[in-house]
């Protein structure tokens, strides 16, 4: 083993330049297959992947016959009736957790006004918003199930750095639409780097601060996200988005996101048990004219979901199949360098197999040789692609127009080791099939045939 | 040699011949692609704007605090604005701002009738001094009059009764007839305004340039106060540092209950208007660059080695009287047939990549043929560039080579 690591080596050494090359060309088409597949795969990730195949979105369809459902990141959210009808049944269900929330967006201010007010992008949420994104805590906890209706605020860290500076703010009042609020905790939202709650998977911002559903039922504060309406309705959607927050209760509106997470003991009962509550639902209504459309209900599944949103990053997509593609031309090149490499020492081998070396050892050698320098270029290869990680992570932010989130846009853009460590194997298995041709070319070197002259 | 000598050669290296091929199919693949994604965002990229972007300003803020009263709000914030030594005019504007649409769509209308599309236009509801802050100049007709101007709430329905359009938005509504004195409707309410000016092109809507009518857009003597958007455009003087931009802030935050969302040049609403497709023709061309340097290296590393297996065939040409010239000929004209084919079945593959890039992941790729053509130029040049080194190299074998063995 030692003779045959001795000689790859040698082998690498002959020809230096020629092995140089090699591994710069295919290290060139390493960075910019493992950047690219680095952010596509990257994108689809947060905190609760393991959980994600047992969360979904609850959705159910009130919408007219002819509304046309694009993408099942654009199923309607609930209306308020259905949500509370959803809620009466499943609320204290054993196996089943469930989560409502709106999205919206207000200005929080101090009472005393000794910073400058902040715009933030949130949500209205039950407790179970908690439950759900099992977000971290750095000062204080959620409120509990029993605070619905109380003027409390849980403020992102983000929030709570540009309000209070980063100081623990628990108990301190915030100011929303002149009314204050009590903070109860500051969460840190900085891992989760798409805001999948309202079904946007937005990855430049997520929620700053969150407010008790019934609180911000009682007081109006209004409806900033997507918000599909019946033709009916359509024409009063603008004042119930601000204003009419009485008539949205009874309006043919969806708003609310419902999520539903099962135990993983009764996943699949449990999913039975609630596609079969949605049909009957649906089916029920339709004697009050409601639910005409051919796909009453929609029951997404996080994980699919996050699946489905990695295929939706149109340009990414393109940067990757063109990496794939340059990988290729790399792959191609370095069976040319090899044939040429062996080639120029053609002598060599034949001098080996003069002198008794088999065609298996002779393949050993350079099976080496051949692991030995892809393993040079993948290493290389991961190294540049973190210069290459930084550049798309700027381009990103300039693209932005450096209003997005540079701490979460800059964890998308990192290196995802688990990924890193597959698309490494994949990538050497590539380069060793495309190796295999020159190399059982050069193995069939005749003995002593290349000695003449 | 007959090019069936040729075409024999290619044959007999065939598995060479074949990599050379691929390598060169992949990179008018990629290149071919890249630039018909990249041609179209940069050929609009380059439109002029015909605006001081280091002059024009916007200004967005909002009032959270809805004890305000919004009318003296503005009142204030616009004398004090005005007395920054940098800020020589002033307007509140209640619709859009320079490339930057606000809120929803402004589109124009030649009649009532609830059939007619609009047209894309950029809406400039502005004060008094709103002509002056954008710098219009006047080609047709005359300026507002003092007594046109309307500044009222927006649940007061009180609206101009005039309005001044650019050149392009002339054209495109009335064609060759004078615009002044015709009336225009604005709006889905389809409002009526006759139009008392016309004025020299500027790109001023956000929305009007997505749609591609780089150049429309009217201004309206109103401007009307009461959702939470309080936004106002300012001119200050040439050279104007970007302390500015942080001076403008302050003075607003003067005021309490709002909050300041940002503070502009109407450059940096430009390059917002681009950034997200120029970012990607930027990285297909960054790619397309990469694609190239390794296809070169690619190529040169193939025909070296392709040259170096036939040095005794090249021997015994030269040997049998072939010229240095007629053996380089040769080696290039094979390689060239190689490109050819590449390139050939590469334009093939950029065709059928755009068409699946456009229908499924709707990139905005035309094909342009003249372009198709430049790439296929290019790429072939390059080959025979990049064949053209090594093959230098061969030509010089001499021909006694072929006695050696």
């Amino acid at each position: 083993m030692k003779d045959l690591v001795q000689l790859a080596w040698r082998g690498l050494k002959q020809k230096r330049k020629l092995t140089l090359l090699m591994v710069l060309n295919l290290a060139i088409g390493i960075t910019l297959l493992l950047t690219m597949g680095t952010i596509v795969t990257r994108s689809g990730h947060s905190p609760i992947d393991e959980r994600a195949d047992r969360i979904y979105h609850v959705s159910l369809n009130f919408m007219d016959p002819d509304y046309e459902n694009r993408s099942p990141f654009s199923v309607p959210p609930l209306t308020y009736t259905d949500a509370q009808s959803l809620y009466a049944d499943w609320a204290n269900h054993n196996s089943v957790r469930l989560s409502l929330n709106y999205t919206t967006s207000f200005v929080i201010d101090l009472p005393d006004r000794s910073v400058r007010p902040v715009t933030v992008e949130a949500s209205a949420a039950d407790a179970g918003y908690f439950d759900l994104l099992q977000v971290p805590f750095i000062y204080g906890e959620p409120w509990r199930a029993d605070m619905e209706n109380t003027a409390v605020i849980v403020l992102d860290r983000k929030a709570n750095d540009l309000l209070f500076g980063g100081e623990n703010s628990v108990g301190q009042q915030v100011v929303i639409n002149n009314r204050q609020l009590e903070v109860v905790g500051v969460m840190d939202m900085s891992a989760y780097l798409r805001r999948f709650q309202n079904m946007r998977f937005r990855g430049r911002v997520n929620d700053m601060a969150v407010i008790p559903l019934g609180y911000a039922h009682a007081n109006n504060i209004a409806r900033t996200g997507y918000m599909p309406c019946r033709t009916k309705d359509e024409p009063l959607r603008n004042s119930y988005r601000r204003d009419d927050v009485q008539g949205l209760k009874t309006a043919e509106c969806g708003y609310l996101h419902a999520w539903a997470e099962f135990a993983p003991h009764n996943q699949e009962q449990s999913h039975a048990e609630l596609t079969l509550w949605l049909r009957n639902y649906a089916e029920q209504q339709v004697t009050q004219g409601r639910f005409g459309h051919a796909e009453p209900f929609y029951l997404g599944q996080l994980a699919t979901l996050n699946d489905r949103m990695s295929d939706n990053l149109y340009w990414e997509q393109i940067y990757l199949k063109f990496a794939y593609l340059l990988f290729a031309i790399c792959l191609i090149n370095t069976i040319g360098i090899l044939l040429a490499k062996n080639q120029s020492r053609a002598r060599l081998v034949s001098l080996y197999r003069a002198l008794g070396a088999n065609k298996l050892y002779i393949l050993k050698i350079q099976l080496l040789e051949l692991s030995m320098l892809s393993g040079a270029a993948i290493v290389l290869g991961i190294l540049l692609a973190q210069f290459g990680l930084v550049a798309m992570f700027h381009l990103a932010l300039y693209q932005a127009d450096y209003l997005a989130d540079a701490e979460q846009v800059r964890r998308m853009y990192s290196m995802d080791i688990p990924f890193a460590l597959q698309a490494a194997m994949g990538i050497f298995i590539a380069i060793f099939t495309a190796g295999l041709y020159p190399i059982i070319k050069a193995s069939r070197t005749a003995p002593a045939a290349q000695l003449r002259g | 040699m007959s090019l069936k000598h040729i075409l024999k050669i290619i044959v007999k290296h065939r598995n060479i011949s074949l990599m050379i091929l691929i390598q060169i199919a992949i990179a008018v693949t990629i290149v071919g692609n890249a630039s018909f994604i990249s041609y179209g965002t940069l050929k609009n990229w380059l439109i002029p704007s015909h605006l001081d972007e280091y002059e024009i300003l916007n200004v967005y803020t909002k009032v959270f605090d809805n004890q305000v009263d919004k009318s003296a709000l503005i009142q204030r914030d616009l004398s004090n604005l005005s007395a920054l030594p940098e800020v020589t005019q002033v307007t509140y504007a209640s619709n859009e701002l320079v490339l930057a649409t606000v809120s929803g769509s402004n589109q124009v209308y030649k009649t009532t009738d609830q059939e007619e599309a609009g047209i894309e236009n950029a809406q400039f509801d502005i004060t008094s001094e709103g002509v002056a802050t954008l710098g219009l100049t006047i080609t047709q007709g005359r300026d507002f009059y003092p007594n046109e101007f309307v500044f009222a709430g927006s649940d007061q329905s009180r609206f101009a009764s005039v309005a001044m359009i650019s050149e392009a938005l002339a054209k495109s509504l009335f064609g060759e007839q004078s615009a002044l004195g015709q009336t225009v409707y604005l709006q889905r309410a389809r409002l009526p305004y006759r139009v008392v000016g016309v004025y020299a092109n500027k790109m001023l809507g956000e929305s009007a340039v997505y749609e591609q009518h780089w150049y429309h857009s009217t201004i309206v003597p109103q401007a009307h106060f009461g959702n939470t958007d309080i936004n106002y455009l300012l001119r200050v003087k040439k050279g104007t540092a970007e302390a500015i931009l942080k001076d403008v802030e302050d003075t607003l935050y003067q005021q309490g209950g709002r909050i300041v969302e940002r503070v502009e040049f109407a450059a940096r609403a430009k390059k917002r208007l681009w950034d997200g497709r120029s970012t990607f023709a930027f990285i297909m061309i960054g790619i397309s660059v990469i694609a190239v340097a390794v296809t070169t290296f690619g190529i040169i590393g193939l025909v070296s080695f392709s040259v170096s297996i036939r040095k005794k065939d090249i021997g015994i040409l030269r040997a049998l009287g072939a010229s240095q010239s007629t053996v380089l000929k040769t080696l290039l004209i094979e390689n060239a047939l190689l490109a050819m084919a590449g390139i050939l079945l590469g334009s093939f593959a950029a065709l059928w990549l755009n068409n699946y890039f456009v229908t499924h992941l709707r990139a905005q790729g035309l094909v342009e043929p003249w372009l198709a053509v430049l790439v296929a130029i290019s790429v072939w040049l390059l080959s025979a560039v990049a064949v053209y080194i090594p093959v230098r190299k061969a030509a010089k074998i001499a021909p006694a080579r072929v006695t050696k063995t």
